[in-house]
């Protein structure tokens, strides 16, 4: 099989994933934070010492500023939740996934905030600016935006937004879910107050968990309550974090799969992981150029994931034909309508492909050749 | 000064799990033996909590590592 859905999830993981995931589940099996038996704590430090790996990696300000989630979506609900008040402005971009826009348009109704976004599409980092700039109120209080899309290579200029965002009073809120482990993110110097991101997609590690990072004057109020280990009789979830937003058990096996990934990334540097996803990129487009029909989105930004369509021929009939030939792509809107209303993909969307540093040159060949066929 | 007996041990209330293990590193770091320990609610006002178990001896030196990494201990316990 060849794997195009990198930007879902990746796959193949690295051996050193599988090795810390595996030792994680026969040698750390006791409950992190609950309990101070010889498993449990072997656990909380393995825990810890993620929090410490990410909070270098991602330039966040102290390892209890890693907060442990279920998922990117789960982290940007609590981000979103627990800092939107009511009545207040919030500006997003036009590319956003919808674990984003969904919470933004369930607050419209629960807070009655008012949504504005702003273009990135076609546009230069100015323009990008100078349009948010425009649409700042005195009563913006968030900005939430992608780092990365996820249906195509465009990245925004996410430090200069922090610096925007901040010089206004902005809560600037970042996802990272494409970006983590393909492009460099040191959240304090580039202001972002909370960052959301994944587990398992560019970082190599499993599904079950992400990653909410936050400045040290962020907090939000928690999404969920339970138990959290300590300050048992306290009715309310406790003050300090990570706990205070970490109720329930955390998921341990995939924690240190997001350990054994960050170190992988660490290794290989994301200098090399972008030159190997680019050269891919511009492999199979030149591909992609060469064939009659076919059109491809945001061509000029080359990077981890490209978006084609078919002049004649539906997406879905296009991933349907690529996974009989053995290949692994995503076809239809990808959890994100607005973003393909912005780049005018047809009714039926396009289809993706999204690359990892272990896919090949030979692999986009192989992808011609089907497409040709 | 007062003498003591250097194998007496005391323990540093700190509450949560995370900001006991950041202790403990931050002791190790000062070359100060120290181990999580989980307390017995009698001992908190809020429930279950977990500490770190030093040299009473390292105190001083233990109250200064803390408060270089921000950790302020909900209070000291000496093991008698």
């Amino acid at each position: 099989m060849i794997y195009f859905d990198n930007a879902a999830t990746s796959f193949p993981k690295p051996p050193e994933v599988l090795a810390q995931i595996t030792a994680c589940i026969c040698d750390l099996g006791g409950n992190p934070g609950r309990g101070a038996h010889r498993l449990s704590l072997a656990a909380a430090k393995m825990v810890y010492t993620c929090r410490e790996a990410a909070s270098t990696f991602l330039g966040a300000a102290a390892p209890e500023q890693i907060v442990f989630t279920q998922s990117t979506t789960y982290a940007l609900n609590i981000a979103l939740w627990g800092l939107v008040s009511e009545g207040c402005h919030v500006l997003c971009s036009d590319i956003e996934h919808n674990a984003v826009m969904r919470p933004l348009y369930a607050l419209q109704v629960a807070r009655h905030i008012s949504l504005d976004s702003f273009c990135t599409v076609d546009k230069s980092d100015d323009e990008i600016l100078q349009d948010i700039m425009q649409k700042i109120r005195p009563d913006t209080r968030l900005l939430v935006c992608t780092h990365a899309s996820n249906i195509c290579s465009i990245k925004l200029p996410i430090a200069k937004i922090g610096a925007l965002c901040r010089a206004n009073g902005i809560t600037f809120v970042v996802d990272a879910a494409q970006s983590a482990g393909h492009l460099p993110i040191d959240m304090t110097a580039m202001q972002i107050d909370a960052l959301a991101l994944p587990a398992h997609k560019g970082l190599f590690g499993i599904q079950g968990c992400g990653v909410l990072a936050l400045a040290p004057h962020v907090k939000p109020m928690p999404l969920v309550q339970g138990g959290s280990g300590y300050d048992s009789r306290a009715h309310d979830m406790p003050p300090s974090l990570p706990e205070h937003l970490e109720a329930g058990t955390l998921p341990t096996p995939a924690i240190s799969g997001l350990l054994g990934g960050i170190g992988f990334v660490g290794s290989l540097g994301l200098a090399e992981i972008e030159n190997r996803t680019k050269a891919l990129f511009l492999a199979a487009r030149e591909r992609l150029e060469s064939l009659a029909g076919f059109r491809i989105y945001q061509a000029a930004h080359a990077g981890p994931v490209l978006l084609f369509s078919h002049d004649t021929r539906s997406a879905t009939s296009l991933a349907r034909l690529l996974d009989k030939a053995g290949i692994a792509t995503r076809a239809g809107l990808h959890c994100a309508p607005l973003a393909h209303a912005a780049l005018g993909t047809p009714e039926g969307g396009a289809v993706r492909i999204s690359f990892s540093p272990f896919n090949t040159l030979k692999e986009i060949d192989a992808l011609w050749q089907a497409l040709k066929a | 000064m007062y003498y003591r007996t250097p194998d007496k041990k005391a323990v540093a209330a700190i509450g949560a799990m995370t900001a006991a293990i950041k202790a403990q590193r931050a002791l190790a770091a000062e070359g100060i033996t120290a181990e999580v320990i989980a307390l017995s609610p009698e001992q908190t006002r809020r429930g279950c909590a977990y500490g770190i178990e030093f040299f009473e001896a390292d105190e001083r030196a233990v109250r200064a590592a803390l408060a270089a990494v921000r950790i302020q201990p909900s209070q000291f316990i000496s093991k008698g």
